[in-house]
């Protein structure tokens, strides 16, 4: 049967999370928003977050905190889990998001077609693709200051987050410096455009995680069939 | 001060490949048998780095088995990569260990060479 695997796995996720103790829930939000700006793959960064609550649960049976379990350093273990996964790359990101984005903009002008019969194409365009780049470069920015303190020094990281708040400035810049003849194009075809990417997005997401989910299973009915 | 983590960092992924080649095993086997064979402090939570980056370049992979006693259990195997790095492994340490040993207990037989 059909599933999408990292839909499930999320939602898995966040029941199990309700289930733990209070400070054991705080802690994993924080690696989890560790884990994010690790890696560009929601996929692993859910399925390392997966194996953590397991830990904490089995920890917790124990009587012991999941900081415990993380050793005797724990934000020494979190860095080095940081490290460890695997980092994907920016298109896992913007097929994480392209779904949910898609949907939002075909809803909008779904919306705005009952008032206007046409609406300017490019700038449509260029909002979703502003939108895009500030997907990718507001994680860029963010793992810039996520590193572990100590690892390479301050300079070249705040260089790395001046270039990029120099490319967001740009990419707000340009749609309003540069303004060609906006074209219209009837709402409704566009809002079904927005609704057919969101699908295809969605198509490409799960294609690429359910791949993922059989490569690095994180439950017994994802993983690909043993060979006989 | 003597980093002992380092040291102990690189032997370890040598050690995981060594249990899991045996027989796959799970997460909590596996650090209990390091703790077991003197890897002190070593907990499951510490294990799962090092696991994660054993997975990612390919040595092992994970794979969920039904458990007896609750829901199932991750449990690691070693890959076909994995089994060479592992021969790969125990060929270097065996040499290294060998020629650290031999002057830790006061350099080769001979005494010492006239360059010194």
């Amino acid at each position: 049967m059909f599933c999408d695997e990292y839909f499930l796995l999320r939602r898995q996720n966040r029941r199990d999370l309700r289930a733990l103790a209070d400070g054991d829930r705080e802690v994993l939000r924080g690696i989890a928003r560790r884990l994010d700006d690790a890696t560009w793959n929601s996929y692993e960064a859910q399925r390392v977050l997966r194996d953590l609550i397991d830990l904490a649960a089995r920890a917790g049976q124990e009587g012991r905190p999941l900081t415990e379990a993380l050793g005797k350093d724990p934000a020494g273990t979190v860095d080095e889990l940081c490290a460890a996964i695997d980092p994907g790359t920016p298109l896992d990101r913007l097929l994480t998001w392209w779904p949910a984005a898609g949907a939002a903009s075909g809803a909008f002008l779904a919306g705005v077609a009952v008032q206007r019969k046409s609406w300017p194409l490019w700038g449509t365009a260029a909002v979703f693709g502003v939108y895009s780049l500030w997907l990718l470069a507001s994680a860029q920015f963010r793992r810039q200051f996520s590193q572990p303190p100590g690892k390479g020094s301050l300079s070249p990281r705040l260089l790395a987050g001046l270039g990029v708040l120099l490319a967001l400035a740009l990419v707000v810049a340009v749609p309003w410096l540069v303004r060609p003849v906006d074209v219209p194009a009837p709402t409704w075809a566009l809002s079904l455009g927005f609704f057919a990417l969101a699908a295809a997005s969605w198509a490409a997401r799960t294609a690429r995680y359910n791949a993922c989910a059989r490569r690095r299973p994180w439950r017994e009915s994802a993983q690909a069939p043993r060979a006989r | 001060m003597f980093d002992r983590a380092q040291l102990r960092k690189g032997a370890l992924e040598g050690c995981i490949l060594q249990i899991i080649a045996r027989a796959p095993a799970y997460g909590y086997a596996i650090a209990a048998l390091l703790r077991q064979s003197g890897f002190a402090g070593l907990t499951e939570g510490t294990l799962y780095p090092l696991l994660l980056r054993l997975e990612r370049k390919g040595l092992i992979r994970a794979e969920y088995r039904a458990s007896p006693s609750g829901p199932s259990r991750k449990y690691y195997l070693l890959t076909p990569a994995g089994k060479t790095y592992l021969v790969q492994f125990i060929d270097a340490w065996r040499e290294t260990s060998a020629g650290v040993e031999t002057i830790l207990n006061g350099g080769p037989k001979g005494g010492t060479p006239d360059v010194l």
